[in-house]
């Protein structure tokens, strides 16, 4: 057995429990959840690729001691607030989506769409 | 029963996964971490070396993203249409505009603890060189400033515009300032003092643009009847 | 397996659990707190894995931004727009009380306005869900077929004050001038 570590593990399975959301609901609220779901496993799988316990931050006094990688906290802290602003956008496109057809389930929004002109 | 079909199959994917991963992971050199941990601090005269990496080694990226965030502000001031009620943004503040249906608990602490916000954030704004801090984080924590007045007083007129331009300026100025730094010919500032400056105004910028997304938000409409001609 | 720390592995548990009750509750709003609650315990796992940044930014985005915008999102989507054309200045109380009934059941919250413009000018200019206007005495109600709510609505009225009152149609059968 390699190296294997819990927090990847961990990432894995919250991404495949978001993927279930998505699926096999029908309230669109919960879709939304669930790409917020999928946001903190693939942080979680990002942050724990080189990890060993008992690591520092990269920051402030490093010498002689084992430090974290610098390189993926710079990405994902962009991506925290990008998400908050994909998600404004999709809540937008709710709020018009709930006044024209009057229900938050896709499947009898989509059966209804066929019968409008 | 159709969920418990997709539960199946999405958990036989997961085991697939794991099994791949399980089968391949090794532990990958460290050689671009090394590279990153022994000189940026030497060379960005900065301790905090997150911070010398979204401002100086990718600055690209940063730019980037941060025009992203401006492009999903645009957006959502198009999809929500606000053509009836212009009319209801005449209102001024005033002791009537206190709304009785919220419970006077929340409004008495929330008006304690929101100047603390507003001292957090500058902090956190500000101390982005030498421990955990910088752009992003301090602008998404002064953005609660707008939350935290909505909540004590709801009826209040609040201008939507003005987090929207003011949010295009900081942005330009950014990249003014990246444009000095980045050509050798004029520029005068050492790399320690363009990350100080750098920080504030990203800060400032992505404050003012979550602060337009939460405003355009609220504005759906509160008047009972109203008559057009 | 590479021994972690219990506390990292007890903090991972409790993410995934929340994350399956955050999916499975039929309630919407339930599930907004409850992935709020997420968000922090997230936040903490950053922290035990070295990332004092991310822990901040998570902490507070996660928490006060999306649970707020959420929430209002969910609140403000439920406006009902409803224009009513007057003619001679007069109401029908008893049609508005039976709309305001069938919307209280699904907690919508009603925005009424009234006007003397034509059918057409208002059909190009605002936008809205139900159209009332008054003609010779029978009532029409414009909407769209798509919007079950105007749909419930208009059976409603149909069975309260007869067929022969009530006339619908839909907005965008209408061509030319009326």
């Amino acid at each position: 057995m390699n190296d294997i570590n819990t927090v990847e593990i961990a990432g894995l399975a919250l991404f495949f429990i978001a993927l279930f959301g998505l699926i096999a609901r029908r309230d669109i609220m919960k879709s939304i959840l669930s790409l917020m779901i999928m946001e903190i496993g693939i942080i979680l799988y990002f942050l724990g690729a080189n990890f060993r316990p008992g690591m520092v931050p990269p920051i402030g006094d490093i010498t002689n001691k084992a430090v974290a990688d610098p390189i993926p906290q710079a990405l994902v802290i962009t991506i925290i607030v990008i998400g908050v602003a994909t998600t404004a956008v999709t809540l937008s496109m709710y709020i018009s989506m709930f006044h024209r057809y009057g229900t938050w389930d896709w499947k009898k929004a989509r059966n209804n769409r066929l019968k409008d002109g | 029963m159709r969920q418990k079909f997709w539960a199946v199959i999405i958990f036989i994917a997961f085991l697939i996964f794991s099994y791949i991963y399980i089968d391949s992971a090794n532990t990958s050199s460290t050689e671009l971490a090394d590279l990153y941990i022994n000189n940026a601090q030497a060379n960005s005269q900065v301790q905090n070396i997150v911070t010398a990496i979204y401002l100086d080694y990718r600055i690209f990226d940063t730019i980037f993203e941060a025009l992203l965030l401006l492009i999903a502000v645009i957006a959502i001031f198009q999809f929500i249409k606000l053509e009836i009620f212009e009319n209801n943004l005449e209102k001024i503040a005033s002791s009537e505009s206190i709304d009785f249906s919220q419970s006077s608990i929340q409004r008495t602490l929330v008006s304690i603890i929101y100047p603390i916000f507003i001292i957090f954030g500058i902090y956190i704004i500000t101390r982005g060189t030498d421990s955990p801090g910088g752009g992003f984080q301090g602008g998404a924590i002064m953005t609660t400033i707008i939350m935290c007045r909505y909540l004590i007083v709801p009826n209040e007129r609040y201008d939507y515009k003005i987090p929207y331009t003011l949010e295009k300026i900081f942005y330009s100025a950014f990249l003014i300032l990246v444009f000095i730094f980045l050509s050798k010919k004029i520029s005068f500032i050492s790399t320690r003092q363009y990350i100080q400056i750098a920080n504030v105004l990203l800060g400032i910028k992505v404050a003012c643009g979550l602060s337009a997304i939460f405003l355009r938000f609220i504005y759906f409409g509160k008047e009972e009847a109203e008559e057009i001609e | 397996m590479s021994s972690m720390n219990p506390v990292i592995d007890i903090t991972l548990i409790v993410i995934i659990v929340l994350a399956i009750f955050t999916i499975i509750t039929p309630r919407v709003r339930k599930s907004i707190i409850l992935s709020g609650i997420m968000s922090v315990t997230a936040s903490f796992a950053y922290v035990l894995l070295a990332a004092p940044d991310i822990a901040l930014t998570e902490a507070v985005v996660g928490t006060t931004i999306t649970t707020v915008l959420l929430l209002v999102a969910i609140k403000k989507s439920k406006i009902f727009i409803v224009y009513y054309i007057k003619r001679d200045e007069v109401i029908r109380e008893d049609i508005m009380k039976s709309i305001e009934q069938i919307l209280k059941e699904s907690e919508y919250e009603l925005q009424f306005v009234c006007t003397t413009e034509t059918v057409n000018f208002l059909k190009n200019n605002y936008s809205f869900e139900l159209l009332i206007e008054e003609k010779e005495d029978i009532i029409h109600l414009y909407g769209e077929y798509a919007n079950l709510t105007f749909v419930d609505i208009v059976k409603k009225l149909k069975s309260e004050f007869g067929e022969d009152l009530i006339s619908s149609k839909n907005i965008h059968d209408i061509g030319g001038d009326i």
